[in-house]
């Protein structure tokens, strides 16, 4: 890049936005080379963070335009903050990954590497939320619209994986440092967006709350999954209906727990 | 676990003569850059080979440094309990790598000179302290996560389970590079000493194994299961 260019691009990191968020999609191993050279780190990072930003929002917005209303304007937020805070948490765990096996990266280079595929994966969601909302507004039900979304953050993964393994070039330890970003990255991804369910909301709950009360995580389902795999079963549903009524009534679903958001065991909670 | 080009690949002629001994064992992306551009975790991580010349202040330094960034996922485990469960976990959780680089790699030193293997004791404090630095430096790196999965995952079980994991992963992670620097040393010895000592290295690997969860299950109030054991 020649140094007018540079000039150019120093001005505002906002300045080359279009050029940059192509770039992203069209070139990502040339922005994976960008990131470990260290080369125009901010307009390349200014780009990524716009476009996680908005394509998480839209999509967000179309998740709760399933419900309508308010839930529109809560998943326009929560989605972009779930994604935010889930690379702000994974990215000091890529460091030190990377470092332990055998990239010496700077925090720069781990940050611009996060964010552009951050980005790439958004604008994916951007590109599905017109299709989703289409088919949401079509009267397309509550769980295939949560098969539909899920498709398409699969899709934007994919995308975002693009960039993180171009990242990786070469070298023994690519494999094992890839699936310990990928690892990384689901688990803490899927702590975030379950603690600031719900997205979609389903229409026939009398009040949707921002954010659900705190009931298992990703973690906790693994825990139950070994703990029923060696016969004992438990759930928090009856926990609660125990309490609630003094008796095991695991099959009523009383009126209040819609209200309460507790989730049971047909998955009639909200997602 | 720096596998991706042998050290006498590096270009070393690019190297400045400061950053010469700490870049011998590094990356090939990092290898080119001068000392001033050197990222935290070279500057840690180091160099182990057989080049470089182990300092015992600075190999104490990074021990020290590694301890000390492990006890931030200490501090991470333990915010699910709050109160002194924060310090007793910060304490907690560099012990096994105190432990293990000061009970368990003396005892190693005295068996590899029965072995007479070509492995000092200063060298052999260079591949510990880079061992203990890279087990802190991933539990640092994970220390956000950790906190986030104690302080929102509504059961005991999977907190304590997720903290294990990190646990894991940073202990294995810093015992095969102890096993990867103690192979290289061992790599100029004569075949049967070599053969020695990997079977006494792996010998000792499990024995560090054993010890680290002895003092991790004891010593971690976060492990236990139930709420406000200790």
């Amino acid at each position: 890049m020649s140094t007018a260019t540079e000039t150019k691009h120093d001005a505002s990191p906002f300045a080359s936005l279009p050029t940059e968020i192509a770039l992203l999609l069209r070139n990502p191993a040339g922005v994976a080379r960008r990131c470990r050279d260290e080369e125009r780190l901010p307009s390349l990072a200014a780009a990524a963070l716009v476009a996680t930003i908005a394509g998480a929002a839209a999509f967000g917005g179309v998740l709760g335009s399933f419900r309508g209303g308010a839930q529109i304007v809560a998943g326009a937020a929560k989605v972009p903050i779930a994604l935010v805070v889930t690379l702000a948490i994974a990215v000091p765990a890529f460091y030190a990954l990377a470092s332990a096996l055998g990239r010496m990266w700077s925090m720069r280079t781990v940050v611009a590497l996060a964010l552009s595929a951050a980005g790439r994966s958004s604008l994916v969601l951007l590109a599905a939320a017109p299709a989703l909302w289409l088919a949401v507004s079509s009267g397309l039900s509550y769980h295939s619209s949560a098969v539909i979304a899920s498709l398409a953050y699969a899709l934007g993964g994919l995308a975002a994986l693009g960039i993180l393994l171009r990242g990786l070039d070469g070298g023994v330890s690519k494999l094992p440092t890839a699936l310990a970003f990928i690892a990384v990255f689901f688990a803490i991804g899927g702590q975030t967006a379950w603690i600031l369910r719900p997205y979609l909301g389903r229409p026939t709950l009398a009040d949707v709350p921002f954010i659900r009360a705190n009931e298992g995580s990703f973690a906790d389902s693994v825990v139950k999954s070994m703990r029923s795999s060696v016969g004992i079963y438990d759930s928090v549903e009856a926990e609660w209906l125990e309490e609630a009524n003094g008796h095991d009534d695991r099959d009523t679903e009383s009126p209040s727990m819609e209200t309460r958001g507790h989730a049971s065991k047909r998955g009639r909670g909200t997602r | 676990m720096h596998a991706h080009v042998p050290d006498h690949a590096l270009p070393v002629s690019a190297i400045t003569e400061d950053s010469r001994e700490a870049a011998v064992d590094v990356a090939p992306q990092e290898s080119a850059l001068d000392a001033s551009t050197q990222t935290l975790g070279a500057r840690l991580l180091g160099a182990d080979d057989a080049h470089a010349t182990p300092s015992l202040v600075r190999e104490a330094i990074r021990f020290a440094a590694g301890l000390g960034l492990a006890s931030l996922y200490g501090l991470a485990i333990g915010a699910r309990d709050g109160g002194t469960a924060l310090l007793e976990n910060a304490l907690g959780a560099p012990s096994a790598v105190l432990a293990v680089g000061a009970l368990g790699v003396p005892s190693f030193a005295i068996v590899l000179a029965l072995m007479n293997a070509p492995v000092d004791g200063l060298r052999l404090a260079a591949v510990t302290s880079r061992a203990a630095a890279t087990t802190g430096l991933v539990l640092a790196g994970l220390a956000p996560a950790a906190a986030l999965f104690a302080v929102t995952s509504s059961s005991r079980e999977a907190a304590a389970l997720t903290a294990l994991l990190g646990l894991l992963v940073a202990g294995a992670l810093g015992l095969g590079r102890l096993l990867v620097g103690l192979s290289r040393a061992l790599a100029g010895a004569d075949s049967a000493t070599r053969i020695l000592g990997t079977a006494v290295s792996a010998g000792f690997g499990l024995f560090a194994i054993a010890l680290a969860a002895r003092l991790w299950s004891t010593a971690l109030p976060a492990l236990s299961l139930i709420e406000g054991a200790r």
